[in-house]
């Protein structure tokens, strides 16, 4: 909150590669950790059971599930409710993709899939759901974003299933989106 | 993605080849300092953007709507699976 302040008041182009820049500090770091500790790598390797590699799937299909819930209560088509649910939390390139369809859902799918991301930063360290459930609300941002928060509060040997998530979900959200949006 | 990769891929190669010098407390106060600047800087790059004003106050409702269902839904997702195939 103090930097969404901070940039409304003092705005600047040079957060975003600010943010960018300590992104891979980060998971320098993380890899650094993961790479004192042999056993956390081995953990990582078996964390990635049968159920981690369909996680994707059950992931797309719930966030399809909640977004077209969430179509029909404000009356929008169902399509475009699907296509903004299948941004994933990808929202630099969920927003602009329906942002052709028009600018409205352009700008729903941009702030919808923020909130997505921030509800990840938010719920997550409450450690309330468990490992799948947190990586599976990160979506597409599990591999970079959120994922040190995820990492954090589920246990670094999910590192690897939030990589395989993330990689994933970020291949098939413009064509998962692409797809809604053709529907007739 | 490749930088995501190589900077993963270098930090455990440093990791490695570091083993011995560890100290987790220096270790643990980087973490947290990276990522309580990352958090602030998406923020502040969030807050920056000259329209967001205009998207919160006018579709604010229907996108926090679209963003708790989302999320909610992709972990009820992980629930099912982890009920449908326990371990």
């Amino acid at each position: 909150m103090g930097g969404i302040i901070i940039g409304a008041l003092y705005p600047s182009e040079y957060y975003s590669a600010a943010g960018e820049l300590m992104l891979y500090a980060l998971l320098f770091i993380i890899g650094i950790s993961v790479g004192f500790n042999t056993e956390t790598l081995k953990k990582a390797v078996h964390v990635l059971d049968r159920r981690m590699l369909l996680l994707p799937a059950f992931s797309i299909a719930g966030a399809m599930l909640g977004g077209a819930l969430a179509g029909l209560i404000f009356g929008l088509p169902l399509k475009i409710s699907l296509a903004i649910a299948a941004g994933m939390g990808w929202y630099s390139l969920a927003g602009p993709m329906l942002s052709v369809v028009s600018p409205i859902y352009g700008s729903i799918a941009f702030l919808g899939n923020i909130g997505r991301e921030l509800l990840t930063f938010l719920t997550v360290p409450l450690k309330k759901t468990g490992p799948m459930e947190s990586i599976a609300m990160g979506g597409a941002t599990a591999m970079d974003t959120t994922m040190p928060v995820i990492t954090e509060s589920t246990g670094r040997e999910y590192v690897l299933a939030c990589l395989y998530n993330g990689m994933i979900l970020s291949s098939l959200v413009p064509l998962l989106i692409g797809m809604m949006l053709s529907l007739p | 993605m490749l930088l995501i990769f190589l900077s993963f891929g270098a930090g455990i190669a440093a990791g490695l080849i570091l083993k011995r010098k560890r100290d987790s407390l220096k270790e643990e106060r980087a973490l947290l300092i990276s990522v309580v600047a990352m958090i602030f800087f998406m923020g502040a790059s969030i807050g920056s953007d000259p329209n967001i004003k205009e998207y919160a106050a006018s579709i604010g409702l229907s996108s926090l709507l679209f963003a708790i269902f989302m999320g909610l839904g992709s972990a009820g997702g992980a629930y099912v699976l982890r009920r449908l195939m326990p371990r």
